[in-house]
């Protein structure tokens, strides 16, 4: 009885299915496109779920850029739109995002910061042959040997070197450890920081983990402690971060900390108060509102989004700027635009020192910050001869 | 160290104890198996964020304000949602809820936003000195509560002709509607009960950690192991394995590898199942085939 | 076998409407993807019918056998990182690294059946959603043997006898092949005396007993099964997309798969695909309703399970009884 239901309705599913496929065609996928008088860059960032929080600066800084570029009179006569695609804070989200994104032949695709969702998109990347910009930290981005990819971020390789180089030799501290998240970032982090102890003669002591969604830290504060710890090195993401220094603080603040750049986002300081931020150092890319090449930019970033402006943002507005440069300098296709990229070289922007090379990977500049409320004080910056 | 483990682990006990007990008055009572529990539980956190911080509130205000929304919350879960799928199959009513879930998720990120909250402790973040442990004020006030409400629950079930009528109605249906008990109103009220028990519990919680949309999920997990720990359906394993969870969690975190201490939980867990499957702490009641 | 199928029918539709219908899915399958020539669209048809497949064999579990399992993408995992660590570190051919995901995620599944004998219920669905994490950490934690957090690159895409299925298009016709022979093995189990043992273990577990079904055999065949068609779905998971990481196999994506089912119709081949179907192309159609759509995404599926409890399923059923019947013929559903 059931069975020749279930056999009828076979044919119905899949008319169904057929429906809405058109349906999700009809909503945008194989339409849109730009019209002749106009040019699209595309973006594929989370706007809602898990990560949305922390890749809206971004999209501030593109759209700034989009602005700036149509002030300008766009890209040879041609206004600039922006699109952007939601990832859902999801890996499938992402990959279809991109998929989505590209069908409409921008001019370049601002992708995710999230690494993983890029080494998933890196396939299409390669194929769709449209110069995509990831803001995502992880080494293996550029070892694909991808000549689309560009980084626009100091990668892994170089920030929790210069975390641990700091804490060795502008601290003074022997006893250093380290606490990180469980994913990709951490894994890279806790690797390079070894290392670069290593180095310096030294071994952590002691390196304790944690899980994304672990909300109490006092285990692992209470274990550095007691293994001595003068310094801590904490790569992980902006809830964690803002537990780990709230609870350190209950602890009376055993140890000095250095902290991964999510902790450095105005919106992770805002949740602190300045007796939680003492002792507190963090790493990041630039400091906008405060270098002087920048301060200009970051002063009409803030008057327009209410929010101060920071690296994360002005990486991306860079990346936008740059394609714009690319694509007036040279006819504008998008394999000129890639070769015209890669060619770039100690160029100084908002939010980075930009020194594409080879591989792609763009950012060479760590600066070394003291956090307070108000904003962040730059302390040393480094830039990294590549 | 270790003293202050404990409290810590106490502390997080009353959270677990709170927030499965709701869970499990639910399965008790209703037969359902609610997988938006753990968003009461985010949604009592992030109206405390808005009754003490956007509203201004003394946290003792907003905690009764919370609390009131919650059951509020809770009632119209019921009859909405639980009522109108009586009878029909298990999975049919566990994805209704977790439609629901996932809605209330993202309803959340689209009200507060999606970046992180944090809620002021209640009597400051400056921690007192109590026998060696270095313990925040909220810690203690979430140890109290906890005692106060659960004691109270107690009280009414058993002592209370409405508590009564609940318990019947939990374990007899049609007994109860045939002596005259509304059984949906009884439900309605279990419901109600349960949200705001959830609500208190992420009211008491947000101050310690942060509140962001997930939350409701990994508590909701908790929540699960925490109710076969203690004996599936029964009130006082959910208390009792609640505080035990919190507990063994907290000193398994700070004395063994936090890297594995997760695997090592899930482990026990389906240890527990396979030897003493009927928990801890079981009740004697028949179950509801 | 076809016509065996066909022959099932049922008697009450006029044989040139059936033949009709037959004829017009067959062609609109195989021509689907010709139609919608974007990377965009094939891409979406390919997670189709990989996870039509993880859920046809889930739905054997879940629909036939009664067995409350959440464990399913812990096997669909282990398919996955089978033929991805093959693949990538020992450079094993397509055909070897797939069988090794089906046997091995066999044998997990045949470890998982022998204490879910005696586990019923939430019991099992706690069980089975410690297992799901178990293995989710261990993935993350093993660096050195699973790429840790990292996850996996450069799977390549299949491969059969020197033909590389490395398009959208071509892959597409290959999941297809894949998800026929799922069907076939489904409907023919479906029609078995196991068939009938996994309905007897589902309904009533006691009364099968009594009348000769061996539980413990059954119940395991079903884990074992299901656990094949999440091993291979896996494996073609892995070769199709060519990354696969820790955070892809989450307690989320559990919780999507059942949904699948559940709304597509439990114990129903067509109402499992059209779940799959469904839910893989809805979000993608209501990206139109940006920051609101999870939300509209979430209350869809509560409003499914008030209106269509027994999941998409029931519309045919109702379609059919209204538009095709002739009204003397109409049965009482």
């Amino acid at each position: 009885m059931l069975q020749r239901r279930q056999r009828y309705s076979l044919l119905v599913a899949v008319m169904l299915v057929f429906t809405l496929v058109l349906a999700g065609c009809g909503a945008g996928g194989g339409g849109g496109g730009a019209a002749d008088d106009e040019i699209i860059l595309g973006m594929v960032v989370a706007t809602t779920g898990a990560y949305a929080g922390g890749e809206a600066p971004l999209i501030n800084g593109a759209r700034l850029a989009v602005e700036h570029i149509n002030a300008e009179g766009g890209i040879n006569g041609r206004q600039v739109r922006l699109v952007i695609e939601d990832t859902g804070s999801e890996q499938t989200g992402a990959v279809n995002a991109y998929s989505r994104i590209a069908s409409q032949n921008p001019i370049a695709i601002l992708s995710s910061t999230v690494s993983a969702f890029v080494l998933a998109q890196m396939e299409q990347i390669q194929n769709a042959g449209i110069p995509t910009f990831t803001g995502g930290g992880a080494v293996a981005l550029t070892e694909q040997n991808n000549p689309w990819l560009f980084r626009v971020r100091t990668s892994d390789a170089w920030v929790p070197v210069a975390a641990a180089t700091f804490a060795v030799e502008e601290l003074g501290a022997e006893k250093i450890g380290v606490l990180r998240v469980n994913d990709q970032m951490g894994e890279g982090w806790e690797q390079k920081i070894i290392e670069t102890l290593a180095e310096h003669g030294l071994e952590p002591v002691g390196v304790e983990v944690h899980g994304a969604d672990d909300k109490d830290m006092m285990p692992q504060l209470l274990r550095l402690q007691n293994a001595g710890a003068e310094a801590v090195i904490v790569a992980s993401h902006p809830p964690t971060h803002v537990v780990i220094m709230k609870q350190r603080k209950q602890m009376d603040n055993p140890f000095d900390l250095i902290v991964s750049n999510s902790a450095m986002l105005p919106t992770t300081l805002e949740l602190l108060e300045a007796d939680e931020l003492e002792g507190v150092y963090g790493t990041v890319d630039a400091v906008p509102v405060s270098d002087p090449f920048s301060s200009d930019w970051a002063a009409e970033y803030e008057e327009r989004f209410g929010m101060a402006a920071d690296f994360s943002a002005a990486e991306y507005y860079d990346a936008a700027i740059m394609v714009a440069e690319a694509a007036r300098e040279t006819d504008g296709s998008h394999q000129a635009i890639a070769d015209y990229l890669h060619g770039i070289a100690g160029r100084k922007g908002m939010g980075n020192t930009w020194t594409f090379g080879d591989n792609g990977d763009g950012g060479s500049q760590v600066v070394i910050v003291r956090p307070s409320p108000e904003g962040l004080d730059a302390l040393s910056t480094i830039v990294i001869d590549r | 160290m270790f003293a202050q483990i404990l409290v810590n682990g106490i502390a997080m006990g009353c959270i677990y104890a709170l927030v499965t007990l709701g869970f499990v008055l639910v399965v008790r009572a209703a037969g359902v198996v609610n997988f938006a529990h753990g968003e009461m539980v985010m949604l009592g956190a992030y109206l405390g964020v808005s009754t003490t911080a956007a509203l201004g509130l003394a946290p003792a205000v907003g905690l009764l304000v919370t609390i009131l929304i919650m059951a509020g919350v809770g009632a119209l879960f019921q009859r909405i949602i639980v009522q109108p799928l009586h009878g029909k199959h298990l999975l049919t009513i566990v994805m209704a809820t977790v439609g629901i879930s996932i809605a209330m998720q993202n309803g959340a990120t689209l009200i507060w936003g999606p970046y992180p909250l944090t809620m002021a402790p209640f009597f400051g973040s400056r921690p007192v000195n109590l026998l060696g442990a270095v313990i925040l004020p909220h810690t203690l006030i979430i140890i109290a509560l906890t005692g106060l409400v659960l004691a109270a629950l107690h009280l009414v079930l058993t002592r209370t002709g409405s508590g009564l009528m609940i318990q019947a109605s939990a374990q007899d249906p049609e007994t109860a509607r045939l002596m005259g008990i509304r059984v949906q109103r009884m439900n309605t009220i279990v419901f109600a009960t349960a949200a705001a028990l959830a609500g208190m519990a992420g009211f008491l919680v947000a101050p310690l950690f942060i509140v962001t949309p997930s939350i409701g999920f990994s508590t909701m997990l908790k929540g699960l192991a925490v109710a076969i720990l203690g004996g599936w359906g029964s009130l006082q394993g959910a208390i009792l394995g609640g505080l035990l969870f919190g507990i063994i969690e907290t000193l398994a975190a700070a004395y063994l590898s936090t890297a594995y201490k997760d695997v090592v939980a899930f482990a026990v867990l389906i240890l527990m199942l396979l030897v003493r499957p009927q928990g801890l702490f079981p009740e004697k009641i028949g179950e509801k085939v | 076998m076809l016509h065996h199928i066909a022959g099932k029918m049922g008697s009450k539709l006029p044989r040139w409407v059936k033949a009709v219908l037959w004829a017009g899915t067959g062609l609109a399958v195989l021509v689907l993807p010709l139609l919608f020539p974007s990377f965009y669209h094939r891409q979406l048809l390919e997670q189709v019918l990989i996870f039509a497949l993880l859920a046809l064999g889930y739905d054997l579990l879940l629909g036939h056998t009664g067995q409350f399992s959440l464990g399913h993408i812990a096997l669909f995992a282990i398919g996955s990182y089978t033929t991805a660590l093959l693949s990538t570190k020992a450079g094993a051919p397509f055909l070897v690294g797939l069988l090794a995901a089906a046997v091995v995620t066999g044998l997990v599944g045949l470890a998982i059946a022998v204490p879910a004998l005696r586990i019923k219920g939430h019991y099992l669905v706690v069980l089975t959603l410690a297992f799901n994490e178990i293995i989710r950490l261990l993935l993350t934690n093993l660096r050195e043997f699973t790429g840790g957090s990292g996850g996996i690159t450069n799977i390549p895409s299949p491969a059969i006898a020197g033909f590389s299925f490395n398009t959208p298009l071509k892959r597409y016709y290959l999941l297809l092949a894949f998800l026929l022979l799922g069907v076939l093995v489904i409907v023919r189990l479906e029609r078995s005396r196991f068939g009938r043992a996994f309905k007897a273990v589902r309904d009533a577990e006691l009364a099968a007993d009594v009348s000769g079904v061996n539980i413990a055999r059954t119940k395991i065949l079903s884990f074992v099964i299901s656990a094949v068609f999440a091993g291979v779905a896996g494996a073609l998971y892995a070769h199709t997309f060519h990354y696969i990481s820790p955070e892809f196999f989450g307690l989320g994506r559990t919780i999507i798969l059942l949904a699948m089912v559940i709304v597509g119709g439990k114990g129903s081949v067509a109402g499992v695909i059209a779940g799959v179907a469904l839910l893989t192309l809805l979000p993608e159609a209501l990206r139109f309703v940006k920051q609101y759509y999870m939300v509209a995404f979430g209350l869809g599926v509560w409003l499914t399970t008030l209106f269509l409890p027994d999941g998409l399923v029931a519309i045919a059923a109702k379609l059919r009884d209204r538009w095709i019947m002739a009204p003397g013929a109409r049965q009482q559903s």
